[in-house]
């Protein structure tokens, strides 16, 4: 059976510490050492932010984390609001190039308005980097 | 043509360190921006950024432009990648234990200073400004703390630094001020319990915290909380007979 976390959080930046907290935890269950833990949460941090700073404002982030005993993944999802954002969109590819030196598989799924779905994947007990991106 | 196109053609042309230098100066803000990504790992963020710095360099050096990729997409995962390598190089070098205890032991002492100036526990965030951390390492500093048992507190570090315990709530020395015992059994009892049997216990009896705390079933944390609390309502008491 496999091991599943369902959280949703407001796209605020200061619930990125719910959300870096909560996988670090459920990491932490999937038997990763303390530097993929710093890896996670810097990547929670990056998947959210690039989420957060796209043409529309997002609303809330979810994610989906799950482990079928050798690798987990983290599903980031935005729901978007209709307010459009007043700074400039972050640049998945900047997203994209961080989080392959943190995740073994990353892909970033776009619709009319940028990123509106990040999904990673890493073995837990084995460094990342130099991973798939997709 | 603008100046960034111009500078890789020249240095495509004749791969010079100054051209190279140039190139880099138009990229130093990516640089920083990756480093302090993975700021808050126990390393100086300054020491991340020249890393980055560094990182970039070689991202120019092997770059080839005739591959088609923006150079933003190449170098991104360079610099991270390098940055990240040093952390972990880094980090092996101090022990996570001792980091972290050596956090608690901070986390305790400004969680006391905090109470003394304002009379209240102090947020997460608050100890995280004032200790100049992240809240996620004083969360897990935390955390960590509440995993360990009786025992555990009690073991003495491989470094011959003091145990957690001995660093873990202060004696307090202004009980040594009150004057006449008459007076001090009179406040005792106007104090809630276990107030009072935790100050009975270690100025009357001179039981150490960690004694008291079996005694109550608390933890020493708990006690030395309420000893502080209770010398403040004792002082108060005190001003109010005055």
């Amino acid at each position: 059976m496999k091991d599943e976390v369902f959280l949703k959080v407001p796209a605020r930046q200061p619930m990125m510490l719910v959300v870096r907290m909560a996988m670090a935890g459920f990491f932490a269950q999937c038997g990763a050492d303390v530097d993929t833990l710093e890896d996670v949460r810097t990547a929670c941090d990056e998947a959210c932010y690039c989420l957060m700073h796209q043409r529309r404002s997002a609303e809330t982030i979810s994610l989906l984390a799950g482990f079928d005993g050798e690798y987990a993944s983290v599903i980031f999802e935005a729901e978007r609001g209709e307010a459009a954002q007043e700074y400039a969109a972050h640049d998945p590819e900047i997203a994209r190039g961080i989080l392959s030196m943190l995740a073994n598989d990353v892909r970033i799924d776009h619709d009319s308005d940028g990123p509106r779905r990040i999904e990673l994947r890493l073995c837990p007990t084995i460094p990342a980097g130099g991973g798939n991106e997709r | 043509m603008n100046d960034k196109q111009a500078l890789w053609r020249a240095y495509a042309a004749e791969p010079a360190p100054e051209l190279r230098n140039a190139i880099a100066e138009q990229y130093l803000h990516l640089a920083q921006s990756v480093a302090k990504r993975f700021a808050g790992r126990g390393v100086e963020t300054e020491d991340l950024i020249q890393v980055a710095y560094l990182a970039l360099l070689h991202a120019i050096e092997r770059f080839d432009a005739e591959k088609g990729l923006q150079f933003t997409t190449f170098a991104v995962p360079t610099i991270a990648g390098e940055v990240r390598n040093y952390l972990r190089d880094k980090g092996r070098l101090v022990r996570l234990p001792r980091r972290e205890s050596e956090l608690l032991a901070r986390i305790a002492r400004q969680r006391e200073a905090f109470f003394r100036e304002s009379g209240r526990e102090p947020s997460v965030y608050e100890l995280a400004q004032r200790l100049e951390e992240t809240p996620d390492a004083i969360l897990s500093a935390l955390e960590a703390h509440s995993g360990l048992g009786h025992l555990s507190l009690d073991a003495e570090p491989e470094d011959g630094t003091l145990a957690l315990s001995e660093r873990l709530g202060a004696e307090e020395q202004e009980f040594a001020r009150l004057e006449r015992e008459d007076e001090v059994q009179s406040m005792l009892r106007s104090l809630a319990e276990p107030m009072g049997t935790v100050l009975r216990a270690r100025y009357m009896q001179s039981k150490s915290q960690r004694e008291v705390a079996a005694m109550l079933g608390v933890s020493q944390m708990q006690v030395s909380r309420l000893e502080r609390k209770a010398l403040t309502l004792l002082r108060q008491l005190q001003e109010e007979v005055r």
